[in-house]
């Protein structure tokens, strides 16, 4: 058998499959688009060309490539230090979608009867690779052409290709056999099994904590022997003083470890598809499956309604995955607020309320299609089920959320040393945000939906492209609240700033959080049992 | 017309070019199991889709207990629909998907409760009531799904395949289910591939071919005509396998609806 053509077969067919179902929803290709566009556009950074610089006057590789000659020395501690934080930022994302990715969690019946075991996970590896390459390929071809075009040497182009492919292969597959790991160590647990996207999302965020607060972590990162990957990079850079012995070892290391890093995929995937570890019946403790909201649920909302917030509570509490994102904006812009309160703390406030506003629709609230698929049919047939599961989702992140946000709100207002006033304006802006934001949420998802589970019936996390549109979106809604708090907190009329800024944020908050939830409710109404709209 | 359960005259469903169901009439009385036949792919789940206002007709009229089935808002309220997954969440158990739909229809707690648990009794399901979904075999999900589809006691019922991976107990104890809601004058309206399943049940047969009605019946006509039409197998009889294989030859069929 000719295991390479065997594995290629493999890896093809099944991101065809995966193309063909983009496809279908051409929202997510685009989103796709975006995403790499953004990446792509952040590195490349400013260029000589007209009206660009005022359009995007960030620098970045390009012009660091133009320094080269100059600033050799400046460049190279530079590089060392990206290649070191690329490797572990790649390997962090690459090892969080190995714990939590479907392909991993039974063996494909139609391969593993057909081909030897470690070609079919072999073949997987590649599919999962491949789609990640869509996003992390154009970035690194793009800061690699970028840098090359910025020295004006093309033997540059050499070094920052095989950087770039060694940086990329070493953090894909060195994150995925490392996620692999250690979904197999906790296989044996059922409950911290079932926790490990909490587990996942709680060491990412950490780590780009981490990463994103101290430069000293770059700057360690980069004397480690992951930046000798800086010293690749820039190997055929013309000026560069790049050390020879460190190109040697890093090409000789990332041998070593993308042999290791297969060994272990090829291991661990055979661990995690025939190992019969989780010894769960499914039985459920009664008392267990009660939330302390329930005694409320009767009071505050529809019989039918209250039916969908009690079943979402529970399919979380047994699903904690499809909540894997809500910890993310914290993880994204967490290291600015940590600087922003040593420089300018009367920001912190309306930061933390914003980003924990944006928490609570982070849930199933930004996949509602998704999270009901097979269920839809029952739903669109029951009188009023479409109302009342849109409105059971949204109470579902709406009861635990909205005090967690007011308290948010009030707390870091309180320590902020905000005018009693201002508290009280930001506490109405917390509130009309996180409504809206659950209306965004529902309108984000139901335009972005991530129809894919590991059954039809399960829950699932929404898909990532619909993480970014909404926070995009919430930034949007929260705008007059930066503007008018951070006014308020520097200005002279604290009151006046922070109530025109909670009047605006109010008006806007029920103009887009509404118009979201219509959209949703438009798209669940037209939705076709056989998923196409009318 | 409002006495019918269910009246469609001229529905017709397409995808682009591809015609699904053709110029289908059809007139069913309550309290009526309607078997509806036909071969992989010949409309039948479309069918069914547009009677419960998941897909809209694309010519065609439909009405379900004198409801067009353009109002879904009217028409939800009389039907209990199985598709051929059944809608349920993997993360509950059992009882917790039933008091779901219970509550999503609005049922009154205490009554909802005591049918729940006479049915989960009937099915042979209490035991593992508390377990969750995703526990549960192709069987037991699909008696979760039906239980949940006449819960709430329709007037009208749309089973597609509602014996589809049940062992034979449980297959004879959904036989009877159904017999008990016709008595209890539910129309159902019974799509599946076992014929012998429709040929005890149903009260009329429809058999559905390339989207056109092909054969009307009840199940004794329809066996009388094909042997009147055709040399009787070596038995001597028809069986309404026979039946089916001769209206829905690809190569010819002779519309024969009584």
């Amino acid at each position: 058998m000719n295991w390479s053509r065997t594995i290629a077969l493999v890896t093809a067919v099944r991101h065809r499959v995966e193309l063909r179902r983009r496809r279908k929803h051409p929202q997510l290709g685009f989103a796709v688009l975006l995403g790499a566009t953004f990446g792509t556009l952040s590195i490349v950074g400013q260029l000589p060309l007209p009206r660009y610089e005022r359009l995007w006057p960030e620098p970045g590789a390009y012009h660091y490539g133009t320094l080269a000659a100059t600033h050799p020395d400046a460049v190279l501690a530079l590089a060392r230090e990206v290649a070191a934080v690329a490797i572990v930022v790649i390997a962090g994302l690459a090892s969080l979608t190995a714990v939590v990715s479907d392909d991993w969690e039974d063996p494909p019946v139609e391969l593993v009867t057909a081909v030897p075991l470690p070609a079919a996970i072999l073949g997987v590896l590649g599919d999962e690779l491949l789609e990640s390459a869509w996003f992390v390929g154009p970035v690194a071809v793009g800061g690699g052409l970028a840098f090359t075009a910025g020295t004006g040497r093309l033997v540059t182009v050499v070094g920052t290709a095989v950087g770039a492919a060694a940086v990329v292969a070493m953090g894909l597959l060195a994150g995925t056999a490392a996620g692999l790991g250690f979904r197999t160590a906790i296989r044996r647990s059922p409950r911290l099994y079932g926790a490990r996207y909490a587990v996942g999302a709680v060491t990412l965020f950490l780590t780009f904590m981490g990463l994103g607060i101290s430069r000293a972590a770059g700057a360690a990162l980069a004397r480690s022997p992951l930046g000798w990957y800086g010293d690749l990079l820039l190997a055929t850079t013309p000026a560069v003083p790049t050390a020879s012995g460190r190109v040697l070892l890093a090409l000789a290391a990332a041998g070593g470890v993308l042999a290791t890093a297969l060994a272990a995929v090829v291991a661990t995937a055979r661990s995690l598809w025939f190992a019969e570890t989780v010894l769960d019946d499914g039985t459920v403790d009664a008392d267990g499956s009660r939330s302390r909201f329930e005694p409320f649920l009767a009071r505050l909302v529809a019989p039918r309604t209250a039916a969908v917030v009690r079943a979402t509570w529970r399919r979380i509490r047994r699903s904690p995955r499809a909540m894997i994102y809500v910890l993310l904006p914290f993880a994204l812009v967490g290291p600015a607020s940590v600087e922003l309160s040593a420089s300018r703390p009367g920001f912190v406030p309306v930061l933390v309320t914003l980003y924990a506003a944006s928490a609570v629709g982070m849930g199933t609230t930004l996949n509602p299609l998704g999270n009901e698929r097979v269920a839809l049919p029952a739903i669109l047939t029951t009188p009023g089920g479409r109302t009342s599961v849109l409105h059971g989702h949204a109470v579902a992140a709406l009861l635990p959320g909205a005090p967690f946000v007011v308290a948010a709100a009030v707390v870091t207002g309180l320590f902020g040393g905000y005018h009693p006033a201002v508290l009280l304006a930001l506490v109405v802006a917390a509130l009309a945000l996180v409504v809206a934001g659950v209306g965004v949420s529902l309108g984000v998802g139901a335009f972005l939906p991530n129809l894919e589970g590991p059954a039809n019936a399960t829950l699932v996390p929404p898909e990532l492209y619909a993480m970014f549109a909404y926070l995009l979106a919430m930034s949007v809604v929260a705008s007059p609240s930066l503007a008018g708090f951070g006014d308020a907190a520097f200005g002279h009329s604290p009151t006046t700033s922070a109530a025109v800024a909670t009047v605006l944020t109010v008006a806007l908050a029920a103009a887009v959080g509404t118009a979201g939830y219509r959209y949703a409710a438009r798209t669940l109404e037209r939705f076709e049992a056989d998923g196409v709209e009318n | 017309m409002t006495d019918l359960a269910i009246e469609t005259a001229g529905l017709t469903k397409r995808y682009g070019d591809e015609t699904a169901v053709d110029d289908l009439s059809l007139e069913i009385e309550p309290g009526v199991v309607y078997g509806f036949l036909g071969p992989n792919g010949a409309g039948k789940t479309t069918t069914m889709r547009m009677l419960t206002t998941l897909t809209r007709p694309t010519a065609g009229t439909a009405r379900v207990v004198g409801q067009s089935v353009e109002n879904r808002d009217a028409v939800t309220p009389h039907i209990g629909y199985l598709p051929e997954e059944p809608p349920i969440y993997d993360e509950l158990t059992g009882r917790e998907q039933l008091e779901y739909a219970a509550g999503l229809r609005d049922l009154p707690e205490e009554a909802a409760c005591e049918r729940i648990e006479s049915m989960l009794e009937r099915f042979d399901l209490l035991e593992d009531a508390d377990k969750r979904i995703d526990a549960y075999s192709k069987g037991m999900r699909q008696k979760v799904g039906v239980i949940q589809a006449v819960l709430h006691d329709p007037d009208v019922a749309f089973l597609d395949e509602p014996t589809s991976g049940l062992d034979p107990r449980a297959a004879r104890t959904m036989r009877e289910t159904i017999a008990d809601l016709a008595d209890r004058e539910m129309t159902i309206f019974l799509s599946t591939h076992i014929l012998p399943v429709v040929d005890e049940l149903a009260d009329t047969i429809g058999v559905l071919h390339e989207g056109r009605l092909v054969a009307e019946g009840d199940p004794e006509t329809l066996k009388r005509r094909a042997e009147a039409g055709a040399v009787a197998d070596a038995t001597g009889g028809r069986t309404l396998e026979d039946v089916f294989l001769e209206v829905t030859d690809t190569d010819e069929y002779v519309d024969q609806r009584a």
